[in-house]
């Protein structure tokens, strides 16, 4: 008896289950059915459209899907801004959701374009951009921006030469990040030294000498990606990719020039570049815990360095990334795209999101939230930034390194030679026996290569 | 449905007692539904590795050109022996440590019940929460690991932060998950074993160790056996602990092959190569499989 | 003589029980230090020799991660798809078990080992087909496109097999003269007989299903149908700095739920294991 009471049970439990299953869950009742318009959208884009717009209007918000990357602060910016975007107009509804990192919803993406379930707002891995567009994911903005009197230049220039692909205008700059250096002030200042860092090579040297000699690690940094190596090669005058991105550049003298400065620094004790696969946590614990004087870091990690040195009980300054023969700063971060494929209305909702956030009010918010630089001019003039940039200096730093910004490559075959001067570094730095010149030269063989068969 | 005939004289290709169709019946859901989610992508799979394809722009036919990019390239052969050391290591260590707990904890006292379900615990967990709760423990400067290492008077190791140390890192993490299934399954053999094995074991005098290699372990050897397969699959397409811990690195050193398909189909966009290489892995498991079952499998005793 | 002996003895067990004791703690304490780092704050994660006790429990880390998503619908989803996959697969694998380890019928072999090649499938290398499988199916963000994939468990069906040739075919044969019919003998003898084995591939099941991070994260792109580990995960997901009170916050969120489930259950689940004599 006992068993047939468990057997039936569990055959009603399953029973309800697939009537739940039934449906799609969760669309409530007041919500309009996005996949039955997506799927319209398929097979005649124009007419669908204009019948749907015609009935939809009037009654119901359009919901505009916006897929982001990354959680906490990041998310709650992105669900913030959202959330201020569906309460500004009564026309559409964004729909924020995370995707995971930037690789996981790179991957998403292209399969969600094949299959036809792409959002409307898309935000990117900056050299992801490339892909997207070519493949023509991505839509040319260039007609809407125009039609709408959108200003391009408003947006902040070096920021803005990644938004090109094959001449069309494909991405926004929204949520970009740069590298920074956050230094200890309190202890800078106990040792003599001028909070406000060392400006170039040498002064960087001299600082290290101080730090170094009162038992401190003077400067620590991660090789988690190329970011770091960029920065050095370009500021001694030369660069990772030749211009069209066909070969490498960095076996020249500039780049022997970074990796030796690295090698001085490392056989000093000057710095310690880490390598393995959490010295992006390491590094930042050794600051915090004050075993670290300073840290090259990208920018988005201001408001967490502020909370914790203020819970460690030190002060902090920032500084441009010291030059060589100029300043250089390599670029990181994401970027907003509109996908192609939706429907005429939905098209125009994003395209109407992706210009709020571009406003002033947008992006002071999503700056001040998470230390990522704004991407226009006018956020920087506006007040609340004015205010903002003099009462925390540090955040200002990076808005103002943009002048010294390299784009990044956009093609696919530079993001899989990018991770190959990864290792180049990890093999450079974990053995000190070989030398600039020869693995410079090595693995320009290997990512010519790589980039000859993309 | 047709009527059973006579015991023992129903004909070679039907059940008695059910019509022809029935036993189809019965496999058909599972049949189709793997079919679908799993045959299908394969045969997919193997189909993209003979083209060039980013999944946006047109798909090229490229013959073989992908296995031959992936066998001339040393990261490739890299990425193998990572793949075979990585999954060696941790089947081998998990079993003879499996094997060893499993004898000492066959009891049933309370104690030993507890350490039971204390060596389980790592098995229910996520295999992402146990990868992150070991990467904290083996932060090199402010991590438990070292710590108990220093207490212990012995040298600090850099764990994940080092070619030579990152993959007995995960090797490390992978046992522990692993080891206290492995030993539950064991001691079940153990307890299958008759008592009367042992008492004449026993009055026969045989030293234990004798005992052991005579008795349990010919005893226990199907579901040593099982455990060895059944590992070497899992552990052979581990991706978790790579994916979290490591990505691969320092220098490649812990790059194994299920992640390297995935870094090069998502990352570098390179499908039909990524899938040429998971058609190696298919391969590969696959010869394994042959061979545990065709040679292995003859030389374990069956009851 | 006896007197020595008994002193051995204990000598012996009091090194066993500290053997023991010290085997358990390999076990429990990266648990242990796993809760202890979620309740302290920032800073004393970031000392050296590490402080074990925080100075106060400090439950912001936690209240961080839930307030940062929909964390409810996220549980009641890896209900949801948990408990249908185990419904599923007792439905699908233990009649197909049945059959294979029964039945006599052409193409048995080959449906077999087809079956078991299944296992030899990691998820990685098939969730693009099936990605574009589903959204033809227009199953994306439904809860099907989480649980049809786990609905046939070759490695069940496997192991289930194994478990129903053990039973004496005496018993079947006598039932079958009794004249119960094909599926009585299944629900009646098969299914009793072999529990222990069908409630630990159902266990098992409910293990991987409830932990899976990949497949749920990959399979959906809204939050209405995603499960709680995506949830969890999605604290660790951070471009900026993450810190390890907070990672390990989640970290306890996501383990709680089944770590409390084996704690209360766990004899039975050990009994599970080891006292059907899994071969």
């Amino acid at each position: 008896m006992k068993k047939h009471m468990s057997f039936l049970l569990i055959l009603a439990m399953l029973a309800t289950l697939l009537a739940g299953c039934g449906g799609k869950p969760q669309q409530k009742e007041n919500e309009p059915d996005t996949n039955v318009s997506g799927d319209n959208g398929k097979e005649g884009p124009d007419e669908e459209k204009e019948l749907e717009g015609s009935t939809n209007a009037s009654t119901e918000r359009i919901k505009i899907d916006f897929w982001y990357c990354w959680g906490d602060a990041i998310a709650e910016t992105n669900e913030g801004l959202a959330k201020m975007f569906n309460e500004s107009q009564d026309k559409y509804e964004v729909v924020a959701s995370y995707q995971g990192s930037y690789v996981d919803e790179m991957a998403k993406l292209q399969a969600a374009y094949v299959a036809k379930e792409q959002p409307t707002v898309a935000l990117n891995e900056t050299a992801s951009v490339g892909i997207f567009g070519k493949a023509g994911i991505a839509m040319d903005l260039t007609e809407l921006a125009e039609r709408d009197n959108f200003d391009v230049d408003n947006i902040n220039a070096g920021l803005m030469t990644n938004s090109y692909v094959d001449g069309k205008f494909v991405a926004v700059p929204y949520m970009r990040s740069i590298p920074i250096m956050i230094m200890n002030a309190t202890v800078l200042e106990k040792n003599g030294l001028d909070p406000a860092g060392p400006k170039n090579w040498d002064e960087l040297l001299e600082y290290g000498k101080v730090l170094s000699a009162s038992g401190i690690t003077p400067l620590e940094f991660p090789v988690t990606n190329e970011w770091y190596f960029e920065a050095f090669i370009n500021q001694a005058g030369g660069s990772l990719l030749n211009e069209d991105e066909s070969a490498v550049a960095f076996h020249s003298e500039a780049g022997v020039k970074a990796l030796d400065y690295w090698r001085e620094l490392t056989e000093n004790g000057y710095a310690n570049i880490l390598t393995g696969a959490d010295c992006g946590t390491i590094f930042k614990a050794d600051f915090l815990s004050q075993n670290a004087a300073m840290i090259m870091t990208s920018c988005a990690d201001i408001t967490y360095f502020i909370d914790g040195a203020k819970e460690s009980g030190f002060e902090i300054s920032t500084a441009f990334l010291p030059a060589k023969d100029t300043y250089a700063i390599p670029t990181g971060g994401a970027q907003l795209i509109l996908c192609n494929g939706k429907s005429q209305e939905e098209t125009e909702g994003g395209w109407e999101f992706i210009k709020f956030l571009c406003s002033d009010e947008a992006q002071v918010y999503m700056s001040q939230k998470t230390g990522y630089v704004p991407a226009t001019y006018s956020s920087v003039e506006s007040d609340t930034m004015k205010t903002f940039y003099q009462e925390n200096p540090s955040y200002k730093v990076a808005f103002d390194q943009l002048e010294y910004i390299v784009p990044r490559p956009l093609t696919a075959a530079a993001a899989e030679a990018y991770s190959s001067i990864k290792t180049m570094l990890e093999e450079f730095l974990l053995d000190t026996s070989i030398q600039s010149e020869d693995i410079l030269k090595k693995y320009e063989e290997i990512c010519n290569g790589i980039l000859s068969e993309g | 449905m047709r009527k059973r005939k006579g015991n023992g004289t129903y004909p070679e290709k039907t059940t008695p007692g059910m019509g022809k169709g029935v036993p189809y019946l019965m496999v058909l859901p599972s049949v189709l539904l793997l079919s679908l989610c799993y045959i299908f992508p394969i045969l997919y799979m193997l189909y993209l590795s003979f083209f060039k394809w980013d999944m946006l722009t047109d798909m090229e036919f490229v013959g073989i050109g992908n296995y031959r990019t992936l066998f001339s390239k040393t990261e490739f052969h890299q990425v193998l022996s990572n793949t075979f050391v990585f999954t060696f290591f941790t089947v081998a260590v998990a079993l003879c440590l499996a094997l060893v707990l499993a004898v000492w904890l066959n009891h049933n006292s309370k104690i030993h019940v507890f350490v039971q379900a204390a060596i389980f615990t790592p098995h229910i967990i996520a295999l992402v929460s146990v990868a992150f709760v070991w990467m904290w423990m083996m932060d090199p400067n402010y991590g438990l690991l070292n710590y108990v290492l220093n207490s212990l008077g012995l040298p600090a190791s850099q764990w994940l932060q080092s070619p030579d140390t990152a993959m007995t890192s995960l090797n490390i993490t992978s046992v522990w998950k692993l080891i206290g299934y492995d030993t539950l399954i064991l001691i079940a053999a153990l307890q299958s074993i008759p008592k009367s094995i042992y008492e004449a074991a026993e009055l026969d005098r045989a030293p234990k160790i004798v005992t052991f290699f005579k008795i349990i372990l010919p005893m226990v050897s199907p579901s040593l056996f099982f455990l060895l397969v059944m590992n070497t699959l899992t552990m052979f397409q581990n991706f978790d602990t790579v994916a979290v811990m490591t990505q691969g690195g320092p220098l490649g050193s812990t790059n194994t092959l299920v992640y390297y398909i995935y870094q090069n189909a998502f990352s570098f966009y390179k499908l039909g190569y990524a899938s040429a290489a998971g058609a190696v892995l298919s391969v590969i498991v696959g010869i394994m499989t042959l061979f545990y079952f065709r040679i292995l499998g003859k030389k374990v005793h069956y009851q | 003589m006896n007197k020595t002996s008994k002193g051995k003895k204990l000598i012996v067990s009091v090194i066993n029980v500290i053997g023991l004791c010290v085997v358990a703690a390999v076990f429990i304490l990266p648990f242990l230090w796993m809760v202890l780092t979620s309740v302290k704050t920032f800073a004393e994660t970031m000392t050296y020799p590490p402080v074990f006790l925080p100075g106060k429990i400090n439950l912001k880390n936690f209240a961080n991660a839930w307030g940062s998503g929909p964390f409810l619908r996220y549980f009641l989803n890896s209900c949801i798809v948990t408990f249908a996959v185990i419904a599923m697969q007792f439905l699908i694998t233990i009649p197909a078990a049945y059959a294979y380890a029964r039945c006599r019928f052409r193409g048995k072999n080959i449906m077999f080992g087809l079956t078991l090649s299944t296992l030899m499938i990691p998820t990685q290398l098939i969730f693009v087909p099936m990605f574009l499988v589903f959204s033809k199916m227009n199953l994306i963000n439904t809860y099907w496109s989480l649980i049809l994939p786990f609905c046939a468990s070759a490695f069940g069906i496997f192991m289930i097999r194994q478990r129903f040739m053990q039973i004496p075919e005496e018993i079947i044969e006598a039932a079958r003269l009794d004249d119960a019919s094909e599926l009585k003998i299944l629900t009646h003898i098969m299914v009793p007989m072999a529990r222990p084995t069908i409630t630990t591939m159902l266990l098992l099941t409910f293990i991987s299903r409830w932990n899976d991070y990949f497949w749920p994260m990959v399979m959906t792109t809204k939050d209405n149908v995603r499960t709680l580990a995506v949830g969890v995960t999605m604290l660790r997901e951070t471009e900026a700095a993450a810190s390890w009170n907070t990672l390990m916050a989640g970290n306890v969120i996501l383990v709680l739920p089944i770590l409390i489930i084996f704690i209360f259950t766990q004899k039975h689940i050990i009994q599970a294991f080891t006292y059907n004599g899994e071969k």
